[in-house]
């Protein structure tokens, strides 16, 4: 019985690649040679492939082969080689997370209400600090700009997935300012502008998790951090991450943060 | 001959192959060549209870295990759910048709005005992970069936059934591509 291109089409892979039965085989070649369009499909399977082989081969390099037998060379001596050796500085944002809730399991009670000092060449904070001092450059660092968090938090809606708290505190001396939209690492965040006198305190927001500035700080903790002259709090509340970077000084910026 | 240098007599040439796989698995350079460091640590940890002459999928394998370990994490840690995920979990089950949704969407649009080669690697790139691997293990290491599936622990019916959808998906992408760009 003649077989249709339908009942062909399964088998004609296995066909040119030589895995067929020798029933299967006579039967699907019968076929081929008197059916243009089969033919047709195996031509431009055959390119397809030809194309994969030739392009898709990734070669290893001397660098990866020294690296494996250094590896081994530990494991032989005994000297736990589970991962690979330094290679590219930013851990995983699942590793600084465990890094951090360690951290600041060690540190629980101590220091000042507990908050935890982080690394400023934590990557989240390097992040978070570089897209301050980005902002800082612009001519004018807010979209939308109102004293009222009615008109600043909707104005988030549908622009992130979070609905940051935003509140006007002008009476406590921070002024709320407005917000904007912000790129850490490759995701989009909401920022929403305070000040103080004259130093500006921006505040990075996004779901928790979701970017590398949220693996900052687990739940309910506070994290701190200081560089170049800015200082840094970041905490996680009901699922979102707050980083607020200022060039402010640490007890006020605290001052302010404990108002939020 | 040392069990060091027996080990790395076999293992040294099939760099390139672990590379390959790994690469196609995770898509990923960087974190590629950490999976075939921690792969070439296991095999050699586990090389007293390798037997037999085949080497390359015994080896294979254990890079493919470590890859589809990898892809889990991260989706763990990035908390996003895509159906590069959906599949490393359900390695061994033959997906339906609904999951044959790329996991790219992007690919034809940035398969534009390239060259034919071009077009077939973004479309690659494109499929889920057990279709780019098992392309990979044919066209590129030119296994046999029986042998790719020892590498991926499925029956040699599911790897023929899986090869024939991986290519008739790739053939759509790449034609497709092909028509658009005609059209212009």
């Amino acid at each position: 019985m003649p077989l249709t291109c339908e009942t062909v089409a399964p088998l004609l892979g296995a066909y040119c690649d030589n895995e067929l039965s020798a029933s299967e085989l006579r039967a699907v070649e019968e076929h081929v040679q008197s059916c243009g369009f089969c033919t047709a499909l195996i031509a431009k399977d055959r390119r397809i492939a030809g194309h994969i082989a030739a392009g898709g081969v990734i070669s290893g390099s001397a660098g990866l082969a020294r690296r494996i037998s250094t590896a081994i060379d530990q494991e032989e001596t005994g000297i736990p080689a589970r991962s690979a050796p330094p290679r590219r500085q930013p851990l995983s944002g699942w590793a600084q997370a465990a890094a951090i809730v360690l951290a600041s399991l060690l540190s629980a009670g101590a220091g000042w209400y507990g908050a935890t000092r982080v690394d400023p060449s934590d990557q989240a904070a390097r992040e978070v600090l570089q897209a301050h001092v980005r902002s800082l450059l612009q001519d004018n660092p807010i979209q939308v700009a109102s004293s009222d968090s009615h008109t600043v938090k909707p104005w988030f809606a549908g622009r992130v997935d979070v609905a940051p708290d935003v509140k006007d505190l002008s009476a406590e001396g921070f002024p709320l300012i407005g917000g904007r939209l912000d790129t850490i690492g490759d995701k989009r965040v909401a920022v929403v502008v305070y000040k103080r006198q004259l130093h500006w305190v921006n505040v990075y927001v996004s779901r928790a998790g979701a970017v590398s500035l949220a693996s900052g700080a687990p739940e309910g903790a506070k994290v701190e951090a200081s560089q170049s002259g800015y200082n840094m709090i970041c905490w996680t509340r009901a699922g979102v991450t707050y980083w607020a970077v200022s060039d402010l000084n640490l007890p006020e910026l605290r001052q302010w943060q404990a108002l939020m | 001959m040392s069990r060091r240098s027996s080990f790395e007599a076999q293992a040294v040439p099939h760099m390139a192959a672990a590379l390959t796989l790994a690469f196609w698995l995770v898509r990923s350079r960087a974190d590629a060549e950490d999976i075939v460091q921690d792969s070439y640590v296991r095999a050699y940890r586990a090389f007293d209870t390798f037997r037999g002459d085949n080497f390359k999928p015994w080896l294979l394998a254990i890079v493919r295990n470590q890859s589809l370990t990898w892809l889990s994490q991260r989706k763990r840690a990035s908390n996003v759910i895509s159906f590069d995920e959906a599949f490393a979990a359900q390695a061994g089950e033959e997906p339906g048709e609904a999951r044959l949704l790329s996991d790219a969407p992007s690919a034809e649009d940035v398969l534009i005005g390239e060259g034919e080669r071009m077009r077939v690697m973004a479309a690659l790139n494109a499929l889920p992970p057990l279709y780019r691997e098992v392309l990979v293990l044919r066209e590129i290491e030119d296994l046999s069936y029986q042998v790719i599936a020892s590498v991926t622990g499925v029956p040699i019916g599911t790897v023929m059934s899986r090869l024939a959808r991986a290519r008739a998906r790739l053939r759509e992408i790449v034609l497709a591509q092909e028509k658009k760009e005609a059209c212009r």
